[in-house]
């Protein structure tokens, strides 16, 4: 927690713009994430969305702008630094650790951000607070069944689930979900729904969705961009009754 | 989770188990100590105790025969086989008493797993004799390891490294290069009659590595020495295994010079002179090959008009008319099918080399500094024409120019131009004046003495 | 010790230890040092498959950084004719350093340009070894590198080896195991991942490269004392590929495998090659076999039958 009583912006993305050679992917997006604060960045495919989050993540570094990691300009820093400060990401497309075992996959989550992850000279003892974390990782997305089987033996859908209890397990203070519930069945879908409604609240939560209703039901801001440009910013209700969001889903569609 | 077998427990335990199961080959043909069937004590004997053969016969004489049959090089290696085996084929296997057993191993041209093999020869074959290897390196290597070991012969038929009976003779007290030469001997000969066809000023096109370094000194040391000139910004220097020459080529087209001392090795030899026939070199600049580039199991494979005329100089001659060579070079070739290359001679030489000693000792072997000096006595008639030693255990031959013909058959060969009698390995040279210079090197090519020769010569 | 697997391998080390200790009562001369080459050759192709097998980094290039470390003992043997300690000190030291050279040339490379770049590092080794005749006596190498007395004998020597190999399987067996080694499986899987979670992936490699360059240095120096001689065919781009081929043959992600791998490899070319000429060729067709029939290798293909057997009897147990 940062100091104690006050909100702070966990998260400040000031006026990016990214350009790879001639064309450009994001353009001048800003926006601030408050603790605690659940964010969705919506639009039509090839909105930039993807971009923006790989911006955040420090897997592209903007052509123009700042982003600020709880209070600390971090716009040059590597991934791995910003996850270090405690922000944690999903993949769209599963990225996991295939032909480890679950509870190895999560075991790596968990160990990397304390000193532990370069021990060597000693056995992987699973226990104390990173035990708790894997069995509170485990439980909350209900693979605690399957912790023995590796990765590449789940279904779809468990690794989709798995993809957000890897997140758990790293212990982050932002979680930036990448199309979640991307190429799931309606009753998956609800799973993993209710997967992100029941985190806990303290963790700030930026979702990309690029099915508008599901991002919606879940957060409390909503960001819409259109061909890298910010659109519209508000509350759900107000995005929904937003004539040029309509506009640019409508088109679309 | 998954069951890997990474423990430590299996990999130890597997480990030793293997060692185990290696035991077994080896074990059962060389620790025969408790062998039920077998009646008469002799193998048994070898193991650890010395003890005296029980029956009236002699051990046999066991040879261990070290040569590169598989790698870059295996067709001069399995050449130096041939030439080995087709010598036992051709002359009794006892001589004086004892039997004549020989192992041939391969060595792949690499000095680490000879080393290997020499100690298996050595330790589980029961070698008193060594006779190997083809490449300078690995034959020095094993001139290393053997020279603790008085009770193993060492004999070199092709290795030529120099300094191993120049500077560091005595380093080696139980090595003989029966059949054998030194890289620069038969180079020094071409550097002198290169001076006497009138030639002032040669470029060099060699191989850069010790062998290519000694062969090229060899030429450029005796032709600066009679008053030649090689600029050493003309000496150009090729790694070993260069597949493509054409650039080399071209580079000595455009050099202002009377001939072009060349020495190549393994698969630049065929790209280096099809570039130099291609380029139209051939018929402009004369051509001095050291031994090797126009060896018969190089030229053998080229077409005829690359390498026809070409010169170089050699102990071995395949087209020299006489008898000891002619009737060689027929026995091969009816064996083989091909017109013996100089490995096939060396290890047929050394071979003759052993069975002289054989005899001259009455089969007594046990020891092999009486086998070094016997041999240093002979003089044979070997396919290199006599054969005698001089003190430091390098043969005196008779050394010729070569030229490349074509036979009546097609097939092309070396026939003498000219031959220098007894030319040792300092020639021209006293041994006293040879020594007192470097081992030739990259940097050292013998021209240093240029200035100062004329008082010799 | 958990269930059947734990009592195998509790049987397979006790009898091997075993046989292992008493070698030289049991076989001569020549077999034990056929064994001593197998053991080094093992923990070489160990420190390769510590970077292959788990970090899913290929190296062409590890006979570089043991072929370095031989030549630093050999060079103060034979040139500097300096004591043994000060030997072993510089090979360590020549290994080390360019282990940590070409591990900062890596750290930020992975897949085919980790093998390229780990090739060319081979061979920058091999070309100096040729080139610096003064140091290293160019292609005649530099014999005469003498054990210290105490080790002078062949079964002395075997027995050292076996202590410093099994020390060093020890260490390579609790490493894979530690925290930092399950790490090192994820960068093989995905190095995206872990980069998000927080690893710094280069650092995590560069470690890796050292800690794998350090056995490879062992098996460098206890090599050279083995052969007593070091030339430039022991860079070669051969060697290096010989020992990714022994940890192919015998199960890669495996430890043991490796050293299985060693002992096959040693045994054809110096025990069948007496009797058959084209080893090579029955080297190769057994690779063609392995890498058809037995895609995880030997111990690999065994271990997963044994897994499934246990499994269709419900014997399975995890290990971690």
């Amino acid at each position: 927690m940062i100091g104690a009583g006050v909100v702070d912006r966990v998260l400040h993305v000031e006026n990016v713009k990214v350009r790879f050679g001639g064309v450009t992917a994001v353009n001048g997006v800003s926006f601030e994430v408050e603790e605690g604060a659940r964010w969705a960045v919506i639009g039509p495919n090839g909105a930039g969305k993807t971009t923006l989050f790989r911006t955040i993540c420090g897997e592209v570094y903007p052509t123009d702008g700042r982003v600020h990691l709880f209070g600390r300009d971090v716009t040059r820093k590597p991934a791995h630094s910003r996850a270090q400060m405690g922000l944690g990401r999903t993949f769209q497309v599963t990225n996991l650790f295939p032909n480890l075992t679950v509870e190895e996959n999560l075991a790596i989550a968990a160990q990397a951000r304390s000193k532990r992850r370069f021990v060597s000279w000693a056995p992987l003892r699973i226990r104390g607070e990173l035990a708790e974390r894997i069995e509170s990782a485990l439980s909350r997305v209900g693979l605690s069944e399957r912790r023995l089987a590796t990765v590449a033996e789940l279904s779809h859908g468990e690794q989709r689930q798995m993809e957000i209890a890897m997140a758990l397990a790293n212990a982050p203070r932002v979680l930036l979900l990448d199309e979640p519930a991307a190429g799931l069945s309606a009753a998956e879908r609800s799973v993993v729904r209710q997967l992100i409604e029941e985190l806990p609240r303290d963790l700030s939560i930026v979702l990309i969705e690029h099915d508008m209703d599901i991002a919606l039901e879940l957060v409390d801001r909503v960001l819409v961009l259109d061909n890298g440009n910010p659109i519209a910013e508000g509350t759900p209700d107000e995005i929904r009754l937003d004539p040029k969001v309509q506009d640019v889903y409508l088109r679309d569609e | 989770m998954r069951t890997r077998w990474r423990s430590l427990a299996a990999s130890t335990a597997l480990l030793a188990l293997i060692a185990a199961a290696c035991g077994t080959p080896g074990g059962g043909t060389t620790t025969t100590t408790a062998a039920p069937t077998q009646t008469t004590a002799a193998p048994g004997g070898e193991t650890t105790t010395t003890q005296a053969p029980t029956t009236g016969e002699l051990e046999p004489l066991r040879i261990g025969v070290l040569q590169p049959l598989t790698g870059a090089i295996a067709a001069s290696g399995n050449d130096a086989k041939d030439g080995w085996e087709l010598y036992w084929q051709n002359h009794p296997t006892e001589i004086a008493g004892r039997k004549i057993e020989w192992r041939v191993e391969d060595t792949g041209g690499d000095p680490d797993t000879a080393l290997q093999k020499v100690d298996e020869l050595v330790q589980n074959f029961g070698a008193e004799i060594i006779v190997g290897e083809l490449l300078a390196n690995v034959t020095l290597a094993l001139a290393d390891r053997l020279a603790d070991n008085p009770d193993v012969l060492f004999v070199v038929p092709i290795g030529s490294a120099d300094d191993m009976t120049q500077r560091r003779r005595d380093e080696f007290p139980n090595m003989i290069r029966a059949g054998g030469w030194t890289s620069s001997q038969t180079s020094h000969v071409l550097g002198d009659w290169a001076y006497e066809q009138g030639y002032r000023k040669v470029a060099t096109m060699c191989t850069d590595y010790a062998f290519g370094h000694e062969m090229c000194g060899g030429f450029v040391h005796v032709f600066t020495y009679r008053g030649g000139e090689v600029d050493p910004s003309q000496q150009l220097w090729n790694p070993l295994g260069t597949q493509d020459m054409s650039t080399y080529v071209t580079q000595l087209a455009d050099m202002d010079v009377d001939a072009v001392f060349a020495l190549q090795v393994g698969g630049s030899v065929g790209d280096f002179l099809t570039n130099w026939h291609d380029f139209g070199l051939k018929d402009r600049i004369p051509l001095l090959g050291g031994e090797v580039l126009l060896d018969n199991s190089n030229i053998r494979n080229l077409p005829p008009e690359v390498v026809e005329g070409l010169i170089s100089s050699g102990h071995w001659t395949e087209g020299r008319d006489e008898p000891t060579v002619t009737e060689f070079v027929e026995l091969v070739d009816a064996a083989t099918g091909k017109i013996p290359s100089y490995y096939v001679a060396a290890t047929w030489t050394a071979a003759q080399y052993i069975q002289a000693a054989l005899e001259a000792l009455d089969g007594d072997t046990s020891d092999k500094q009486k086998m070094i000096e016997a041999m240093q006595g002979f003089e044979l008639e070997t396919p290199f024409g006599i054969s005698r030693m001089d003190s430091y255990g390098n043969p005196i031959y008779d050394i010729a120019i070569r030229r490349v013909e074509v036979r009546d058959d097609g097939r092309v060969w070396n026939v003498p131009v000219e031959i220098y009698e007894n030319v040792d390995q300092f020639w021209p040279f006293t041994p006293e004046e040879y020594l007192q210079q470097p081992v030739y090197s990259r940097e050292f090519q013998g021209n240093l003495s240029v200035g100062e020769p004329a008082a010799g010569g | 010790m958990k269930g059947p697997t734990g009592w195998v391998k509790l049987g397979l080390l006790v009898a091997s230890l075993a046989v292992g200790v008493a070698l030289p009562y049991l076989v001569d001369q020549f077999l034990v040092g056929i064994v001593t080459l197998a053991l080094i050759t093992g923990l070489f192709a160990m420190s390769i498959d510590l970077l292959a097998g788990y970090g899913g980094l290929v190296t062409l290039g590890q006979a570089g950084i043991s072929a370095a470390a031989s030549y630093g003992v050999a060079y103060m043997s034979v040139k500097a004719g300096a004591g043994h300690l000060a030997q072993v000190g510089v090979g360590l030291l020549a290994g080390l350093i360019v282990s940590a050279v070409f591990a900062v040339m890596i750290m930020r490379s992975s897949g085919v340009y980790f093998m390229m770049i780990t090739l060319a590092q081979g061979m920058i080794i091999w070309g100096l070894s040729i080139r610096l005749t003064r140091i290293t006596g160019a292609e005649n190498g530099l014999p005469g590198v003498d054990r210290p007395e105490f080790l002078s004998l062949y079964w002395q020597y075997y027995w050292f080896v076996l202590a410093v190999v099994l020390i060093c399987s020890a260490m390579l067996y609790v490493i894979v195991r530690s925290p930092f080694g399950l790490a090192l499986e994820g960068l093989r899987e995905s190095e995206s991942r872990l980069l998000v979670l927080g690893y710094n992936t280069s650092l995590q490699k560069f470690y890796a490269f050292m800690v794998s360059g350090f056995f490879a240095t062992v098996a460098g120096i206890l090599l050279v004392y083995l052969n007593q001689f070091i030339s430039p065919s022991s860079a070669h781009l051969t060697a290096s590929a010989l020992g990714v081929l022994q940890t192919i043959l015998g199960g890669v992600g495996t430890l043991v495998g490796p050293m299985i791998g060693s002992f096959i490899v040693v045994y054809l070319r110096n025990v069948v090659s007496q009797d058959f000429e084209r080893w090579p060729t029955l080297m190769g067709l057994l690779f063609i076999v392995v890498v058809l029939f037995a895609r995880r290798g030997l111990v690999g293909e065994l271990s997963e039958r044994w897994r499934a057997w246990l499994t269709r009897r419900g014997l399975a147990v995890p290990l971690r």
